[in-house]
């Protein structure tokens, strides 16, 4: 037996909050003559995809300064000193990689 | 993101799995544009020769070379979405329909609404009637969730975790149970790969009130409270909580059949040995108050035999456990008397003699995520050097127990129908404890 | 809006059983006194303590009469319980954990 009778319920759904669109920043006109900082995330053995990727990196960009650096503790952790210090001294970053 | 917004231009490299995960957390917090290098997955623990080919090769998702990725995402100019600034509104519409049940029930089950069994439909009728279940007003918020931390919360009001409650098969006199679990913020479906078990605890005078279950079959789907309410958690945590999504902000690659009700449970405070206090006592509320207790972890066992029951098989079972996310136990009563005879006059006894006594098995003492050294690395050094006990420590072979205590708690809970003296434990953490009787 | 009130009819869940047979108990007999009572062990650990306790006590209040244990599986097979009858007066089954 079909129940053709509607009805209206309600939604189940919660309130994904307004989101504030973030611009990102200005890309580099060259790689060359620019500190570009590595950086591992530490999500656990991820140490060798990093240093084969710095390798490249250094091979196929031998004027570009790479920079390899840890970010402190666990993956899920925030590193405001590193950040700070990659705002100062460098152009850009690759972070690395997780799983 | 963080360095991106300092003005430095930087590029993430993430494995083909998480493709999805990413672009929704990314689109989330405003940033979707952000130019994202994928590489095959899995990289984690992968040998030196296989990296490399991985970013020598392409990215799975675009099919452009990595390196060359890379150095375009760090250097192409900006397009005009990517340098875009301003809000984006989401808002949802209260009501649904009018739509036939069938229709309704396919809708909710497509979205991913449901956990793709039948629901009961959240007319605003049986809304109203479920809402009778607690004082507060049904537009007052009640909290904020996420299924984990790089995806956005969502916030949700008393009606909102009433929905959910009736589309559960709950009553209204469980709804200040489920309005607990909801202010604690805490998923019952968190994002991991490792695909969580999730467990709630209920005590005090609630447990009698709304007739849950304690007693033979605590666990299973024998009990109208026990399952809506561990069924509302789950509904909430996808709905309310902005998770639920496979692939997106679920990643449990076999997935948990625990989540359908969760490990939802009152514990049968009556049949404590003497001197063994309720869990919401022991974390600060009285006798009187009634509470929500919540857990998750990796994994959960059910400890049947005749042996199981000794604090000898518990430190045994514990010692061999893997080291993620704590150590949980409920006790059937006639277990629990088991312990109390063995010497053990209280929870906090049994505990302490655990954490003093669940050493670490060999292999886990020196390792840590499949890292020798990683493990204890400067006791790694000192073996390495010859000195003792390390170096011997070294040398036993995997099985063996390290005289070295690993200290952790173990959360302890009784319940159970004492057809036989067992137990059911597992790698669960405690996060959380809320208030019922606020949400009476 | 008025509402109206639907009455649905189902289908039963419920699976087809069978009625169980009505049996009813052999006829007791008049006294233990120098009888021969049989003991059936479905192995579960403690089974073998617990009928001792039981034969001993027996036997102090009823000093003629004699036991026979079969040890056997977890239930009784009908050519063991039709071949233990014929040996025995009156049986005892114990059942638990």
């Amino acid at each position: 037996m079909t129940d053709g009778n509607k009805i209206t319920v309600l939604n189940p759904l919660g309130h994904p909050p307004p989101i504030k669109l973030e611009p990102m920043a200005p890309r580099l006109d060259t790689l060359d003559g620019k500190t570009i900082y590595v950086v591992d995330v530490k999500f656990p053995a991820s140490k060798i995809f990093g240093e084969e990727l710095i390798k490249i990196l250094k091979e196929q960009y031998p004027d570009t300064n790479w920079v390899y650096r840890e970010k402190i503790a666990e993956y899920f952790e925030d590193d405001p000193a590193l950040w700070a210090e990659i705002k100062a001294k460098g152009h850009g970053m690759i972070q690395f990689v997780g799983h | 993101m963080t360095v991106e917004k300092l003005g430095i231009p930087t590029v993430p490299i993430v494995t083909s799995t998480f493709e999805w995960p990413v672009k929704n957390a990314l689109y989330a917090k405003g940033m979707a544009n952000l130019r994202t290098v994928f590489v095959p997955h899995p990289v984690a623990y992968r040998p030196a020769d296989e990296c490399r080919d991985k970013i020598l090769g392409n990215d799975p998702i675009t099919g452009k070379q990595v390196i060359r990725e890379i150095v375009e995402a760090l250097t192409t100019p900006l397009t005009e979405d990517e340098a875009k600034t301003g809000f984006i509104e989401r808002p949802r519409e209260r009501l649904i329909g009018p739509e036939t049940s069938e229709g309704l029930q396919i809708l909710f089950r497509e979205n991913g609404w449901t956990s793709y069994l039948p629901i009961v439909l959240p007319t605003e009728e049986k809304v109203a009637a479920i809402l009778k279940g607690t004082h507060r007003q049904p537009d007052e918020k009640v909290g904020e969730m996420q299924p984990s931390s790089p995806h956005e919360k969502w916030s949700y009001n008393v009606e909102e975790v009433a929905v959910n409650a009736v589309m559960a098969g709950a009553k209204p006199e469980f709804l200040p149970v489920i309005l607990a679990i909801a202010a604690t913020g805490v998923t019952a479906l968190f994002t991991s790969t490792n695909s969580f078990t999730a467990m709630v605890c209920v005590n005090g005078p609630i447990r009698r009130e709304i007739n849950m279950n304690m007693s033979i079959g605590t666990f299973g789907p024998f009990n109208h409270a026990n399952a809506s309410i561990g069924n509302a958690w789950s509904l909430l945590s996808r709905n309310l909580g902005n998770g639920g999504a496979p692939g997106k902000k679920y990643m449990g690659s076999q997935g948990q059949g625990h989540n359908y009700t969760n490990l939802c449970f009152a514990e049968r405070e009556e049949r404590l040995p003497p001197g063994w206090n309720p869990f919401h006592v022991q974390k600060g509320y009285k006798p009187e108050d009634s509470a929500v207790s919540l857990f998750h972890g990796w994994s959960w066992s059910n400890l049947g035999g005749f042996e199981s029951n000794r604090s000898k098989f518990i430190k045994r079972f514990f010692t061999y456990q893997t080291e993620c996310c704590g150590q949980t136990m409920v006790l059937d009563p006639l277990t629990a008397d088991q312990l109390y005879k063995e010497g053990f006059n209280s929870k906090e006894q049994l505990n302490q003699w655990l954490k003093e006594n669940v050493m670490f098995p060999q292999e886990e003492y020196w390792y840590y995520r499949g890292f020798q050294s990683q493990g204890h690395p400067q006791e790694f050094e000192l073996a390495k050097k010859g000195i003792e006990p390390y170096a011997s420590w070294l040398k036993l072979p995997e099985g063996a127990v390290i005289p070295v205590p690993r200290g952790v708690d173990v959360n302890i809970m009784v319940a159970g129908g004492e057809t036989n003296p067992y137990w059911q434990g597992g790698t669960l953490q405690y996060l959380a404890s809320s208030s019922i009787d606020e949400w009476r | 809006m008025g509402k109206e009130l639907l009455e649905l009819q189902l289908m039963n869940p419920r699976g087809e059983t069978e009625p169980p047979p009505v049996l009813a108990p052999n006829l007791r007999i008049k006294d233990i006194a120098g009888k021969k009572i049989g003991l059936y062990s479905n192995s579960k650990p403690g089974m073998d303590n617990f009928y001792t306790a039981i034969d001993q006590l027996l036997k102090k209040r009823y000093p003629t009469m004699t036991t026979s244990v079969l040890k056997g599986s977890f239930e009784i097979r009908d050519e063991e319980a039709k071949a233990f009858a014929s040996q025995i007066d009156a049986f005892i089954y114990a059942v638990g954990d």
